[in-house]
């Protein structure tokens, strides 16, 4: 049952998308595509481009739906899902932010919840509705409009496709026995782009793909 | 009297809301993250707990003047809180 009016959410939600709408052009030209509306629920996909030599690959590493059930009084929930078929899914990138307290994964492998992954950050309903975070209320964040469309997108797509550096290429030989010349690997590669561009040697290894 | 031409608007996109800020270029960007917190009622706020970032997501130094960056009148910015807690090492 909802705790909120769902006119008032809609509202709230119609100026979420509103506010989305005053710099369409500039998040178009990030890569974030509003691809649904369907009442509370919006679902955003984001692209990064996949270096491939001289070309570019463009791929939708992150995709999530947001749901503004009882929004503001609760914040968005925000779940990944497969841009295709719309079930949920785990993304093919890490969400790595760098905090106060260096590099941290945002994305979280399983709720309580929901056992499902999540992407741990204040302003997302699943970030306050884990034990973990029992201490720090939605209500200490939501002046701020952490949990924005626009804010937690921006979050999202730093973390999980505006980081993307390239693609590794792994190929492993295998023992005659096996009957198989070898086996090749495909990670998507993500990291502090700023530093790279900056002339920051950054490690190799940088944050792969699960 | 400030030379007009000293004095430009930039748009700073504040937790997704435009706040359109008239500054000097001798201001730092402190300055203006301050008056684009204040401007979108977020006034008292510390510009040290927020970040100003480009249109492409580049994080810029608050400290630095106006007049020292690639900014220039009509330029659009981007101003959120700082990550928090949260995630996995």
């Amino acid at each position: 049952m909802a705790l909120v009016d769902p006119d008032v959410t809609n509202r709230k939600l119609d100026h979420e998308i509103e506010l989305w709408n005053e710099h369409a052009d500039e998040y178009r030209r990030r890569g974030w595509l509003l691809l649904e509306r369907r009442g509370l629920r919006v679902d955003v996909g984001f692209l990064a481009e996949i270096p491939l030599g001289p070309q570019s690959l463009t791929a939708m590493t992150a995709c999530v739906r947001f749901d503004f059930a009882d929004y503001d009084l609760s914040p968005p929930s925000v779940e990944f899902i497969d841009p295709i078929t719309g079930e949920y899914a785990t993304p093919i990138v890490p969400a790595v932010m760098p905090t106060d307290e260096g590099p941290r994964n945002m994305l979280v492998g399983s709720h309580p919840e929901t056992d499902r992954p999540f992407f741990c950050v204040p302003g997302v309903r699943q970030y306050h509705d884990h034990p973990q975070h029992s201490g720090d209320s939605w209500l200490l964040h939501r002046a701020n409009r952490e949990g924005s469309l626009v804010g937690i997108c921006d979050r999202i797509w730093r973390s999980m496709a505006r980081s993307v550096l390239g693609l590794r290429i792994g190929l492993m030989t295998l023992p005659a026995a096996t009957g198989q010349p070898g086996q090749m690997e495909f990670q998507v590669v993500t990291g502090d782009i700023d530093a790279l561009l900056a002339g920051i040697p950054i490690l190799p290894g940088a944050q792969a793909s699960q | 009297m400030p030379k007009t031409e000293n004095n430009i608007e930039i748009i700073v996109v504040v937790s997704g809301q435009s706040e359109r800020i008239r500054v000097n270029t001798h201001q730092t960007l402190e300055h203006l993250a301050r008056e684009a917190l204040q401007r979108s009622g977020n006034e008292g706020q510390a510009p040290s707990e927020w970040e100003l970032r480009d249109a492409g997501g580049g994080l810029l130094d608050q400290s630095a003047r106006i007049d020292s960056t690639s900014i220039v009148a009509g330029t659009t910015l981007f101003l959120n809180p700082k990550a928090g807690a949260g995630g996995a090492r």
